[in-house]
């Protein structure tokens, strides 16, 4: 495994707030909440900051939780539908 | 059948020992990336087998049961079946053996319940399949759809699966080839990338279980196969293996699908990036080995090579003057593309929540959970960390850029880019090997995953549970008909006259017992003409195009030519 390395901090937040401007001036704001670019440019943004591993870890899990519900919601009628009716 | 299942079993077990004896004398190669080596020797010799039988007019299971006896004998004296590789799952977690067991069932039932469903491949990939069965030789007849001439390099071990017991029950078995083989690269990138066995083992998992690839795994398309051969080329790459393997594989790549070359500028990087593009690395490939990267190209080449000899163009229909596509392919570069791709991939596709999750995954993505809820979010960790992983990530989103660039925007575009989600699977895994509390997320993820791939558009619940009460023997969907539930006619040969991209594959019943023939005429007394002249009584005519409508409207005046149903028309005496 290569050895971590910690690139300069500031890099994380300009490619976040870059991401972050990008899908707020061209996305719907309504639809902003579920925006997967906008969660992970949140997750890069924490990197921007010095963190405890397990502070980290728990943004990960609040990043991966939260994606997962956007996923499930979009597909879950969807499998439902597959599942029950006939074509 | 015994004699059919007895000579698939003997074929079966000479390729295998015939890859072992190739890959021990062609691969000194790192634990892990022997099943992979395996594989694609045996793809090779399959694809060889079936090209050789084809050609010569002996594609039957008594040449090839022959061939394989004979091969057999020497290879078991050689005592190939020694260091057969084991299944490179050491050091895998009990719940990732448990999850990749009920995988694996779930695969092979699916295998035996599915009968061919899926459009594409029942109306262009499976055709010309039959008629090689039915012939015993590749034949000029490919089918009615535009695309019959693409490359069928995935259809030959279609045939090699179906040859033997002259029946399409194990036709989905080629796609699980892939399977096996996508799950055994991933397995040798990740351990190239530093994971542990453990997280290793994860990523494949996660990886298998990425709906659009599961599910064309077993819907008899060329993508998922495609996916797979585009990660074995990766992780030969990274393991080191001599670089005419790396080319055979290319050559057997762009047999199987056009658009696997595509993705070939990203490994080229990949070679770059590790200095495998160099003369002592050539000098270092055994001289034989290059037998092997001439038999590949040669395999894969037949093809274009074919569609020049008899068409003058080796991309045929693509590229000939005048040619309008009813499923319209991009032929070259476009500039627009590739932002429309990339958008819509970011900005719809990538939830995959457009409808039913199915193989050509129409509006969606088809990357699944895993990748969407933990690989992209991983991806960032696993980027800043890992300079290997960040090769890889730059190599495949190379792959991915230059096949956008080269593919319409149109709704099934992101089923040639089954491979990237492996990137995503890959940084799923080795962020949960180092924060075990995203585990569950990660699991929660795959379980969604799984719940996903039980069924797709093309085959519903309903549909497959009455697949399953079914006989084996006659277990197909020529019963429901395709389109209108109308029941099928009972004559052993019919005509086809419907629309281009209707589903013909259906008519040749699961046994390859019924002749098919495929009238092009654009006069109604040519085309009853031609129907008493190959005594064909039935037509089946689904969706026909205005032109062939108005020549059975004009048949059906005549009085010679009876319309039974939405799909089904008769002759009349």
């Amino acid at each position: 495994m290569d050895r971590p390395r910690t690139l300069t901090a500031p890099w994380f937040l300009v490619a976040a707030v870059a991401v972050l401007g990008w899908r707020i001036l061209t996305q719907a704001p309504a639809s902003l909440w579920r925006d997967w670019c906008v969660i992970v440019a949140l997750y890069l943004a924490s990197h921007a900051f010095e963190l405890r591993p397990a502070t980290r870890s728990r943004a990960a899990l609040a990043a991966m939780i939260y994606l997962l519900g956007i996923y499930v919601m979009g597909q879950t009628p969807w499998i439902l539908e597959s599942w029950r009716g006939p074509r | 059948m015994i004699f059919g299942l007895a000579a698939l079993l003997l074929a079966n077990a000479a390729t295998i020992l015939g890859a072992n004896a190739l890959r021990r004398r062609f691969c000194t190669e790192s634990p892990g990336s022997e099943l992979v080596h395996l594989l694609l020797f045996r793809l090779l010799l399959i694809s060889a087998a079936v090209l050789a039988c084809g050609l010569l007019r002996v594609l039957n299971a008594t040449t090839l049961a022959a061939v394989s006896v004979a091969a057999l004998v020497p290879l078991v004296l050689l005592r190939s079946h020694r260091d057969l590789p084991r299944l490179p799952i050491q050091g895998a977690s009990r719940p990732v053996l448990i999850a990749f067991a009920l995988v694996a069932v779930r695969l092979l039932l699916q295998v035996w319940i599915f009968a061919p469903h899926q459009g594409d491949a029942v109306s262009y990939h499976l055709p010309k399949m039959a008629e090689w069965i039915r012939a015993g030789a590749f034949t000029r007849e490919l089918g009615a759809h535009s695309h019959v001439t693409f490359p069928g390099g995935f259809e030959l071990v279609e045939t090699w699966w179906t040859v033997f017991l002259r029946h399409d029950v194990l036709v989905e078995m080629a796609g699980l080839e892939f399977v096996l083989l996508a799950a055994a690269a991933v397995l040798v990138i990740a351990r190239r990338c530093g994971l542990s066995d453990r997280a290793a083992a994860f990523a494949a998992l996660f990886f298998v279980l990425t709906p659009g690839f599961h599910l064309g795994a077993t819907s008899a398309l060329n993508d998922a196969p495609a996916a797979a051969l585009t990660l074995a080329m990766v992780a030969m790459v990274l393991d080191g293996s001599p670089l005419p393997l790396i080319v055979a594989v290319a050559g057997i790549g762009v047999g199987v699908k056009p658009t696997f070359g595509f993705a070939l500028t990203g490994v080229a990087l990949l070679l770059l990036l590790q200095k495998r593009l160099t003369l002592a690395e050539l000098a270092r490939a055994p001289k034989p080995a290059w037998t092997c990267a001439v038999f590949g190209l040669a395999a894969g080449s037949y093809w274009y090579l074919r569609n020049w000899a008899w068409f003058g163009n080796p991309f045929h229909p693509l590229g000939t003057p005048g040619f309008q596509d009813p499923t319209y392919v991009q032929f070259g570069p476009r500039w627009m593309s590739l932002p429309q791709n990339l958008a819509s991939l970011i900005d719809q596709r990538i939830y995959d929540s457009a409808g039913i999750m199915n193989p050509n995954v129409d509006h969606m993505a088809g990357w699944g959970a895993v990748a969407f809820a933990c690989g992209l979010v991983a991806l960032v960790d696993a980027c800043r960390e890992s300079s290997m992983l960040r090769r890889v990530t730059a190599a495949v989103s190379v792959s991915m850029l230059t096949t956008m660039l080269f593919v319409q925007n149109d709704a099934w575009c992101l089923k040639y880019l089954f491979y990237v989600p492996a990137v995503l699977a890959l940084a799923a895994a080795w962020r949960m090997d180092r924060t075990p509390e995203l585990n569950p997320v990660g699991w929660l993820a795959a379980a969604f995953c799984f719940a996903m791939t039980m069924v797709s558009y093309d085959l519903p619940m309903s549909r497959a549970v009455t697949l399953a009460r079914e006989p084996w023997r006659t277990r197909s969907l020529t019963a429901y008909s395709p389109r209108t539930g109308s029941a099928d006619s009972p004559d052993d040969a019919v005509g086809y006259y419907g629309s281009p991209i209707g589903p013909s594959y259906v008519l040749y019943r699961p046994d390859f017992s019924r002749r098919v023939v495929y009238f092009r005429d654009t006069r109604a007394d040519l085309l009853l003409e031609a129907m008493a002249r190959e005594q064909i009584r039935d037509l089946f005519a689904p969706a026909p195009t205005p032109e062939q409508k108005a020549v059975l409207e004009e048949a059906r005046r005549s009085g010679r030519l009876q319309e039974r149903d939405e799909v089904w028309w008769s002759r009349l005496p």
